[in-house]
């Protein structure tokens, strides 16, 4: 049904080339908080996606209606005719075969809000075999089916689930925190999550101050995750390139961090695969920075038809700025242990909150830490310190990384449905400028 | 699906039920460097049922089922799972249409006009002469039509167009410079005058120019600050409208959007001075986050949330106010037909005092005058609080000498509140996207004031 709607799209021969695409998700959470669940809510969504070109000229179309196909044509030929040709513009894309990829598992797609209520019970009742005072969080599961078609000959259907939990445990003065996502709600251990947040919390009781300053870190895989997507956002998109508005500007070829890999590999079933991107183009692995050089941005058919290149197959659906969606960060050969006892002076951060770009060229970003920051010195961990606020420039930081766990750690970034592969790192410097009362 | 039959159906099942239908259209012009960049149509429709199950809460939606029946299943069975047990505040039941008008209807103009009138914006910008290699230009305007009924029987009919504009400017002196500004209007296009869009632009590049060719190094420790009301406005949504939000005090977004450093027992406790009143005012006429009833038809009024340097009042749903044994005021919004209605800012503003800008400037030895802001940050208590200067200049005895780049304000909530010791007549509001929640909702909101003098705050 959705397909024969689709075809008939694709023939409409006043554009010179269409595409068109439509998402259909259902999703689920169940949010919890005092220990309770308190929402549980179910959103079933379908949207239809048209890009029509007429003499370089691009117009879209968004819609939730299949209806009214024919007006929603008739309006997209207005407004695409409206516009001014865009000689940057060369093709959409043609075919190309893609792999396979599972990325369907039947035990999320048919999960109920019952297993939800039983697996948040078995988290809840574990934090509180410790003497804290309250769980909260929120559990996704999610299904989506995506279409892609175009006029060149694209045609393709994919369907994926998704899973997602964060919780966060909190007594009278501490504060924990967990987080776990996959394809397949079978992966996840509730009681483990929910061990992991309480354990941190009572860690982290009665934090004491210290005052700001450059300090040694160990970052949490959550802490590193937070990094690489602003990363992401501060420059790996060939718009941000081509636009002079991404750190990679001018540093192709160049060193610009001390020796880490960050890839985005698509097919890489260990994070959010995906056989294809919201173009149809099949995903590869893009190498961003090897050993610290940095080395290519992401493309999609218009950015990398402006350069004469090929689209590495990051387009996202409904914009026009490639993505890095499936992020790699390379893992190591250390370990968290092995990371404090190397630690002079130095802080054990969980995770960063509320983080803004501050310079995009310099990478350089503020925030605060949370749900667990505690001081190191010589080689233990000494005692929970109140959250500090950090202004850093990211790529400075990474110059200095001394070790790099080789555990990773998958974490999303769900809005985009992408994730980021992390490993735990260990820092030489990082500049806290701030601090807070609790 | 017809909304006032699922009601009906579902009114036997449930203890409680309301119907949300929304239809909505928007357009969106992206404008770079005078070239457009995109067009985009986005047409969206679908209904939610929330429903209240022997004390739990079940919301469904859709755009796309046609089977009711369905429909209210999963809504029962969403409600039988959630353990919580909670009520909402008994409110009077409203029947009423609302509409927002307009002098110059979105419906009637066309793309044509809004493409002449964002180049001839750009051509101004660039008759300035100042260096302006990117400037990036977004309008959106959107028609919304909403229907709302819950089995207490409200019924509230609602039609709301909006424009929402904003710019991206890189300036180039000797230092690259940026500068952000958002406008939001309920009404039509005459949004585009009452913004006073083209003279707030350019004065944007003239200033962003004079800091970038003549800005000194911002000085650092402790002296006066004048906020002029785009800095005004971001404090008090930050640091004033996000802790006061009943459900982050509550816990109930721990997770998400975090806690407040307020508890419910606070009420009355001394968060700032004297001049300090913080309103938050859905009704105001053809304001961005204006609104006759909220999500849950409770009739909008206006709320003091700090009043006179105390904790006031705090924003409400039915069933926070159910929770504190109070009456809901009006403040749960939802983004879309698609979520839930919580707790939620409108449009907060530091309400204005007597003081003329010389009155204010006049007895300031030495200080700093942040007009707006670069960058703003908050921990997650909305306690400690950091705000960049955009164009900033030094105070010397009462007068506003060399611009300055990027004063740093690092401070607490209270250290911000308690240093404010005179709020200036010259109210103003500028628009924002506020992010709260999980699913998340984004919404459209003003924030504003006066500007502001603090004295001996630090700067780093």
């Amino acid at each position: 049904m959705v397909e024969e709607i689709l075809r008939k799209i694709v023939e409409d021969k006043d554009f010179d080339q269409i595409q068109v695409s439509v998402l259909h998700s259902e999703n689920s959470l169940t949010r919890f908080a005092n220990s309770i669940i308190h929402q549980n809510v179910n959103e079933t969504h379908i949207e239809l996606v048209i890009k029509g070109v007429i003499d370089k000229k691009i117009g879209n179309i968004k819609t939730t209606s299949f209806k009214d196909v024919d007006e929603t044509l008739k309006k997209l030929k207005k407004i695409t005719k409206l516009q001014k040709p865009n000689p940057d513009f060369k093709s959409l894309p043609e075919n190309k075969n893609h792999k396979t990829i599972n990325a369907f598992y039947k035990e999320t797609y048919e999960s109920t809000p019952e297993e939800r209520a039983e697996n948040v019970k078995t988290l809840v009742e574990t934090a509180h075999e410790r003497d804290i005072e309250s769980v909260s969080g929120a559990f996704n599961t999610a299904y989506t089916k995506f279409y892609i078609m175009n006029s060149l000959g694209v045609d393709k259907n994919f369907e994926a689930t998704t899973a997602s939990l964060s919780t966060n445990v909190t007594s009278k003065t501490g504060y924990g925190y967990a987080d776990f996502t996959s394809r397949n709600v079978k992966d996840f251990n509730f009681a483990g999550l929910g061990n992991e947040a309480a354990e941190r919390c009572i860690m982290n009781e009665n934090p004491r101050s210290i005052k700001p300053g450059e300090y040694e870190v160990v970052l949490e895989d959550y802490a590193v995750g937070t990094i690489m997507i602003y990363l992401c956002f501060m420059g790996f998109s060939a718009t941000d390139y081509q636009e002079k508005r991404s750190f990679m500007c001018g540093n192709i070829g160049k060193k610009i961090t001390g020796d880490v890999t960050i890839r985005d590999d698509g097919l890489d079933e260990t994070n959010f695969a995906m056989p294809f991107d919201f173009e149809g183009v099949p995903k590869q692995d893009v190498p961003l920075i090897n050993e610290g050089v940095a080395e290519n941005v992401v493309h999609n058919s218009y950015t990398a038809g402006k350069e004469n290149k090929e689209s590495t197959g990051h387009a996202i659906l409904g914009s026009d700025k490639p993505f890095p969606t499936n992020l790699f960060f390379k893992p190591g050969d250390s370990n968290k242990e092995e990371m404090i006892s190397e630690t002079k002076k130095g802080l054990l951060i969980t995770r960063f909150h509320y983080v803004n770009p501050i310079h995009r060229i310099k990478t350089i970003i503020t925030g605060m830490t949370r749900d667990g920051t505690f001081l190191i010195e010589n080689g233990e961990i000494k005692y929970p310190v109140k959250n500090l606020r950090f202004t850093q420039s990211i790529f400075e930081a990474l110059k200095t990384v001394e070790l790099i766990s080789k555990e990773t750690k998958l974490e999303g970034f769900s809005w985009l449905g992408g994730g980021v592969r992390t490993p735990k790192l260990k820092l030489g410097k990082f500049l806290f400028t701030g601090t807070t009362e609790f | 699906m017809d909304i006032e039959k699922i009601l009906k159906k579902v009114e036997e099942k449930a203890d409680y039920a309301e119907v949300r239908y929304e239809k909505s259209l928007t357009n969106t012009l992206v404008m770079k460097n005078g070239n457009i960049d995109a067009v985009n149509v986005e047409q969206e429709k679908g209904i939610s049922l929330r429903v209240l199950y022997d004390g739990g809460i079940g919301f469904v939606s859709t755009n796309s089922s046609k089977d009711t029946d369905d429909f209210i299943k999963r809504a029962i069975k969403m409600a039988k799972n959630n353990k919580s047990k909670v009520g909402l505040s008994k409110e009077k039941a409203y029947e009423d249409k609302w509409a927002v008008t307009q002098k110059r209807k979105i419906e009637d103009t066309g793309l044509e006009w809004k493409i002449e009138y964002l180049q001839d914006l750009d051509k101004r910008m660039m008759d300035t002469k100042v260096n302006i290699p990117a400037r990036i230009f977004q309008l959106n305007d959107t028609l919304i039509e909403k229907e709302y009924v819950n089995s207490d029987g409200a019924k509230i009919m609602a039609y709301h167009p909006k424009i929402g504009f904003f710019y991206f400017l890189t300036v180039v002196g000797k230092t690259v410079e940026q500068g952000y500004k958002q406008f939001g209007y309920s009404g039509g296009y005459e949004a585009f005058d009452v913004w006073d869009l083209e003279n707030v632009a350019i004065d944007e590049v003239k200033g962003l120019n004079k800091v970038a060719n003549q800005g000194k190094e911002a000085p650092k420790g402790k002296m006066d600050l004048l906020c002029g009301p785009e800095v005004t406005g971001i404090a008090a949504h930050e640091s004033c409208g996000h802790p006061t939000e009943a459900d982050r005090i509550m816990g109930r977004e721990s997770s998400q959007a975090g806690e407040s450093f307020i508890k419910e027992n606070m009420v009355g406790q001394e968060v700032g001075s004297e001049y300090v009143t913080i309103a938050e005012d859905p009704t105001i006429e053809h304001s961005y986050g204006y609104y006759k009833y909220d999500g849950e038809g409770v009739k909008a009024r206006i709320k003091y949330l700090y009043k006179e340097g105390k904790i006031n009042e705090f924003l409400h749903s039915r069933e926070t106010a159910y929770k504190m044994g109070i009456q809901s005021n009006g403040a749960a919004r939802a983004s879309s037909y698609n979520r839930e209605p919580i707790p939620r800012m409108a449009n907060t503003f530091f309400v204005p005092g007597d003081y003329s800008f010389d009155e204010l400037i006049k007895d300031i030895k030495f200080g700093i005058y942040m007009k707006n802001f670069t960058e703003w940050n908050i921990d997650d208590k909305r306690y400690n609080q950091r705000y960049i200067g955009r164009e900033s200049y030094i105070i010397e005895n009462g007068e506003i000498k060399d611009p300055v780049k990027r004063p740093v304000l690092e401070v607490t909530t209270p250290g911000f509140y308690k240093a404010v010791d005179a709020a200036g007549n010259d109210l103003e509001f500028t628009a924002g996207s506020c992010g709260k929640s999980d699913p998340m909702q984004g919404l459209d909101v003003w924030m504003g004031g006066p500007t502001i003098r603090l004295r001996n705050v630090i700067f780093r």
